[in-house]
């Protein structure tokens, strides 16, 4: 088959740029040869090796080496066996040691709070009505028992209210002791209120 | 004229403007305090056979078990005023103690000014892990308790003190006054004396004593309980369990209603203003015994 365009394609060819190697490539290449030879020579030399078998007393002397090896294998677990307890009698020092101690520490921080999570004291009182109503009371202390038994509740809930209102401070946020407080205000409320209606 | 009634125009919404302003001060207003806290932590030997005391103050407690075995205890003490001198002085006030003795251990805090002397916010938390052999005896006064997993008992008088038990096993006495009672896996022989509080048990085994005064006492049983007794003056008491007639109930009211589910048959009688129903299981059946005895107070049995 007759190429066409030879000329054109031969043209194109010579165009190409052109590489060569550089030297180094070339050393490379011989420097692998050479190595993977050597080897082959080593090995081959290695199967000609005559073998010998090693002589007893060899032998023995490596068990000697072996015994003696195996004592300062003994005394370093001894030496491991003595850091362990005084280790563990650090510890046990230290925990007695605990029992005495006692860790203080004082922190000081910010905090904005809502007003409305003060325990409200001052509106649950009402001093002038309660006042109103013990002149009232005093008025009728001879009377039958159930409004005996009521004054009796109700001056519990007056104590109960006196010693709460006592540990309470103007900062207080509990809202569990606010809640007691208007507990008892409500039950003095109703109290009043059934003395009241049995007079 | 004209001229008049624009003047008091301007002064109404000035007026109105005033009060907008004044509504949103009192709406928003909050205080900075300066919060002085004093965190103590202290580990207690324990000695089989000693009593744990704890007396608490303003405080909120909670102890528990642990795998341990001495005690561990952090407190804070925490003082809350605007003025950082004037917190930092009261929380002098707010003392704490633990004092060791051959039998008990006492941990203590409480306050020492005369309360009208005091100007802050005053609050301590205790946390405590006791060994699981440690019995416990616990006062606290004006705050609230936590107990969880003591398989010793435990011997509680408090006050104005909110009381939540949980898995607590033995000797359990508890003594209330202003305090609400949770109690939740209580197993064992319990007396319990709520004064003007509430108490609510759940999961419960064992025997019952419950004296109420002042408070709603609501029971949630199931076939583990042993015996039951509940006295309440003033008080309502609810008992719920899904299997009703499994019980041997007695219960006596006096001025109050008793309400009791349409399916359970009682025996009823009325001697001088007491009402008696007794409910009794079918067949031979003992049945767990309830005793429920209300003055001025309703009974309501309920299946949950």
């Amino acid at each position: 088959m007759e190429e066409k365009n030879k000329n054109s394609l031969l043209k194109a060819i010579n165009n190409l740029p052109k590489y060569s190697p550089k030297d180094y490539v070339w050393d490379n290449l011989d420097d692998a040869l050479q190595t993977s030879h050597a080897d082959q020579v080593l090995h081959d030399a290695i199967r000609q090796m005559p073998s010998y078998k090693a002589p007893d007393q060899a032998w023995s002397n490596i068990k000697l080496e072996l015994q003696s090896s195996g004592k300062r294998r003994w005394l370093a677990a001894l030496v491991m066996a003595a850091a362990i307890a005084l280790l563990i009698s650090y510890i046990w020092m230290g925990d007695n040691y605990d029992f005495e101690r006692e860790i203080v520490s004082i922190n000081y921080s910010k905090e904005k709070i809502d007003t409305n999570n003060f325990i409200a004291i001052t509106s649950i009182t009402k001093n002038q009505r309660d006042s109103a109503f013990r002149r009232i009371v005093q008025a009728q202390k001879k009377s039958n028992d159930n409004t005996k038994q009521i004054l009796a509740e109700l001056e519990q809930l007056e104590n109960a209210r006196k010693r709460l209102k006592s540990k309470l401070g103007k900062y207080d946020t509990n809202s569990d002791l606010e809640h007691k407080l208007l507990r008892i205000e409500e039950e003095s409320v109703e109290l009043q209120q059934m003395y009241m209606s049995s007079i | 004229m004209k001229g008049h009634v624009l003047h008091i125009h301007n002064k109404l919404l000035l007026s109105i403007c005033i009060n907008l302003f004044s509504y949103c001060l009192l709406i928003g207003q909050s205080v900075e305090l300066q919060i002085v806290t004093k965190q103590i932590h202290k580990k207690i030997n324990f000695e089989e056979g000693q009593i744990l005391l704890v007396e608490g103050e303003k405080s909120d407690v909670k102890i528990m078990t642990w795998e341990k075995d001495y005690i561990s205890i952090d407190l804070e003490l925490k003082a809350q005023h605007p003025e950082k001198a004037v917190a930092k002085a009261d929380l002098e006030k707010f003392i704490y103690s633990f004092i060791t003795t051959k039998d008990s251990i006492l941990i203590r805090n409480k306050i020492t000014a005369k309360e009208e002397t005091l100007r802050s916010g005053l609050q301590a938390h205790y946390v405590i892990s006791i060994p699981t052999n440690c019995k416990l005896k616990l006062n606290n006064y004006f705050g609230s308790a936590e107990l969880t997993d003591l398989p010793q008992g435990v011997d509680i008088n408090s006050e104005f003190c909110n009381l939540k038990l949980n898995n607590i096993l033995g000797k359990i006495d508890v003594q209330t006054y202003f305090g609400d009672l949770i109690g939740v896996m209580i197993n064992g022989k319990v007396n319990i004396k709520a004064n003007r509080s509430n108490v609510t048990l759940s999961e419960i085994e064992g025997d019952f004593n419950i004296d109420a005064y002042m408070g709603v006492v609501k029971v949630f049983a199931n076939e583990s309980l042993l015996n039951m007794k509940i006295n309440a003056i003033k008080s309502d008491v609810f008992f719920y369990d899904t299997h009703l007639s499994g019980y041997n109930f007695d219960l006596t009211s006096k001025s109050g209603n008793v309400e009791l589910p349409a399916d359970l048959e009682a025996q009823y009688s009325k001697e001088n203003e007491v009402r008696s129903f007794l409910i009794k299981p079918e067949g031979e059946f003992i049945g767990v015994k309830v005793a429920i005895n209300v003055v001025s107070g309703d009974i309501m049995l309920g299946s949950r």
